[in-house]
């Protein structure tokens, strides 16, 4: 009797290892399911703190905590828990296979992760184990098909790759949802965010780089073919389109995201809500430079005002996000100069956009703006959306980290650092 | 029943516990045997099987290459023979034939000491800032997938390769092969001295296979 205890337990204490998979697929991914995935990212289950709580308080670590991820890993990991939770395959190729290599692709059906729990901890060492060798390369040249641009939805994402001095910029943003404007709301992360294992970003944000590329642009998740069935592969082949890369071309780049945006809107935006959104993101993003100078700032304090590497210099540093912020002036001037005269335009629009970019503004519209968006880089100070859009436009912010608060915003000349800039 | 019950895992690891349970009930031998050596390795199931030649799926899906437009005719005159082709002068003579020759997206090469293969993968990756750095990884290519060595960041490209080929220099006795890809897939095979050996161009249109003994090229349609 004690030999047959011991084999059964033996027996169930073997159980659990015949689930050699990170999970077991019961389902097959069909158009339905698609429509799922789009509802399910634009729900509140997809959030973000959903990889990790750090620096937000009264958040509750959830089951897939511990994630680590940057821009292309999300469009990656958010496939990876969709399908765990409803039991659906994924697969990814694997681009360090050779012709031989036995592993050609990434799939839930991978047994390495067998010491680790079955559920949402073998998820999340499965989703770290994928960040290793994927991103956006392989999600744009391997994993994803480019979209027809009236075929946008949620879960979708939207990758570029534009040059920056000798090299090149890439990033992917990922869509939450659409409003009926047609705005994206995007759930992204960065390197710097995924070195820091900060929350996600999400916010409603204005597109600025057209794809100029086919493998970048407006794109959607490409199911190996073994997981597309019958009339899904109809539906396949209508959603794929490379319509995007022809208008980049012909079109200005403001030009070609307000097509986008009008392709995918139900309800027509009025000059008055696209100047209310410029102006929203514009202040957003201001405020989030702020948090980013702010962190550089401490960095410089804390190494004794010493010249940064390259590794701290490239964290801390702001060109491009600074070359982001002259765009969005130029944008929202060029609404506003064509809007003249739009009767749409609400008047505590009409009162905000003028304090912000009339030459002579009112004294009284210059105190709602300052309600609307005060500015505070450092203590007991405010500052006007106003005289930032000065500087911005004049070129005076500062994109070095090892200059002073002052030079940074542009406040002053001074205080400009001798420390090399890498780029 | 229920389905997960159908599992083949299930039932492999079902049977192989069933087995040690029997062995260890009837064995002579008052030693347990070790757990360890009774786990069920269940051989990795990964690559879902695919059709032969590319599917049409495949096809719409690849159409975005830049190789879409090309078939065999466009190859054959420029690649007769490789030999003796060195690698960038590969390069030079499919630069005019597509727009992504000069986009390298990653490289892998891949080498095997002592019948372990292993693979160098340098990869552009985005900083914090949006500027482009380069990372060198190294992986083991095990049974279950590869597994990350290390992982060497440079500032540039040149820098990255520099340093692989240090390391790489030093396997004295080790095959050099460089994937990279070209539109869909470009695979070449080059000896240590640079000069291609084996090309092999898989587009959705056709296929191209070159080695010393000549280039062949299909087309799909």
């Amino acid at each position: 009797l004690e030999r047959i205890m011991l084999a059964l337990l033996l027996f169930f204490k073997l159980l659990p290892f015949a689930f050699a998979e990170v999970w077991t697929p019961t389902e097959k991914w069909n158009v339905d399911w698609e429509t799922r995935y789009a509802k399910w990212v634009a729900s509140p289950k997809v959030h973000q703190t959903i990889f990790s709580c750090r620096g937000r308080k009264n958040c509750v670590p959830g089951p897939y905590d511990g994630i680590s991820a940057d821009c292309a890993d999300v469009s990656y990991i958010l496939r990876v828990i969709f399908a765990y939770e409803n039991s659906l395959p994924f697969s990814a190729k694997n681009p360090v296979a050779s012709a031989e290599s036995k592993v050609q692709r990434f799939t839930q059906a991978m047994t390495r992760f067998d010491a680790i729990t079955a559920g949402p901890k073998r998820v999340v060492a499965f989703a770290n184990y994928l960040g290793l060798s994927l991103g956006t390369e392989t999600l744009s040249l391997n994993d994803s098909y480019p979209l027809a641009l009236n075929r946008i939805a949620s879960g979708d994402f939207y990758m570029y790759k534009k040059k920056g001095g000798d090299n090149f910029i890439r990033h992917s943003y990922n869509i939450k949802n659409i409003d009926a404007k047609g705005n994206f709301n995007l759930i992204y992360a960065t390197q710097a965010s995924k070195a820091a294992g900060d929350p996600l970003y999400e916010r409603v944000k204005q597109l600025y780089t057209p794809p100029v590329k086919y493998r970048w642009g407006f794109r959607r998740y490409l199911l190996p073919e073994t997981e597309i069935e019958g009339t899904d592969k109809v539906s396949f082949l209508t959603t794929r389109s490379e319509e995007q890369f022809s208008l980049a071309l012909t079109l200005s780049e403001e030009a070609f995201f307000a097509h986008v945006k009008k392709l995918n809107a139900t309800e027509t935006e009025t000059t008055d809500g696209i100047l209310r959104g410029k102006l929203k993101e514009l202040c957003e993003q201001i405020k989030e430079r702020v948090d980013i100078v702010s962190k550089g700032l401490a960095h410089r304090a804390a190494t004794q005002l010493k010249c940064m590497d390259y590794t701290n210099f490239d964290t801390h540093s702001t060109p491009s996000r600074d070359g982001r912020l002259k765009a969005m002036v130029l944008s929202l001037e060029t609404t506003w100069r064509q809007g003249q005269g739009d009767t749409t335009i609400l008047p505590a629009t009409l009162a905000l956009t003028s304090a912000l970019l009339d030459e002579v503004p009112t004294a009284s519209s210059q105190t709602d703006l300052l309600a609307y968006c005060p500015i505070s880089y450092k203590a007991n100070s405010v500052v006007s959306l106003r005289e930032i859009v000065r500087r911005v436009k004049a070129n005076l912010l500062s994109s070095h980290p090892n200059d002073s608060l002052e030079a940074r915003w542009g406040e002053t000349s001074t205080g400009r650092t001798q420390c090399p800039a890498f780029y | 029943m229920p389905r997960f019950l159908l599992n083949r895992f299930v039932l492999v690891g079902l049977a192989v516990s069933l087995a040690a349970g029997l062995f260890y009930i009837f064995s002579t031998e008052d030693v347990p045997t070790p757990v360890a050596s009774t786990v069920p390795v269940t051989a990795p199931t990964t690559a879902p099987v695919l059709p032969e030649g590319p599917s049409p799926v495949q096809k719409v899906a690849s159409l975005a290459a830049a190789l879409e437009t090309l078939k065999c005719k466009d190859l054959s005159p420029l690649l007769d023979s490789i030999d003796g082709l060195k690698l960038q002068d590969l390069r030079q003579k499919l630069a005019p034939l597509g727009p992504s020759t000069e986009q390298t997206h990653w490289e892998n090469t891949f080498y095997t000491v002592d019948g372990i293969a292993f693979v160098w993968h340098l990869v552009p990756t985005e900083s914090a800032e949006g500027s482009e750095r380069w990372e060198l990884k190294h992986f083991r290519e095990d049974a279950d997938g590869p597994t990350l060595i290390e992982g060497r960041p440079f500032l540039d490209k040149r820098a990255a390769m520099a340093y692989r080929k240090k390391i790489v220099s030093n396997e004295a006795t080790m095959e050099q092969k460089l994937s990279w890809n070209y539109g869909d897939t470009l695979t070449v095979t080059f000896t240590a001295a640079d000069t291609v050996r084996e090309l092999r161009v898989t587009s959705p249109l056709f296929q191209f296979d070159c080695a010393k003994s000549g280039c062949t090229c299909e087309d799909y349609n």
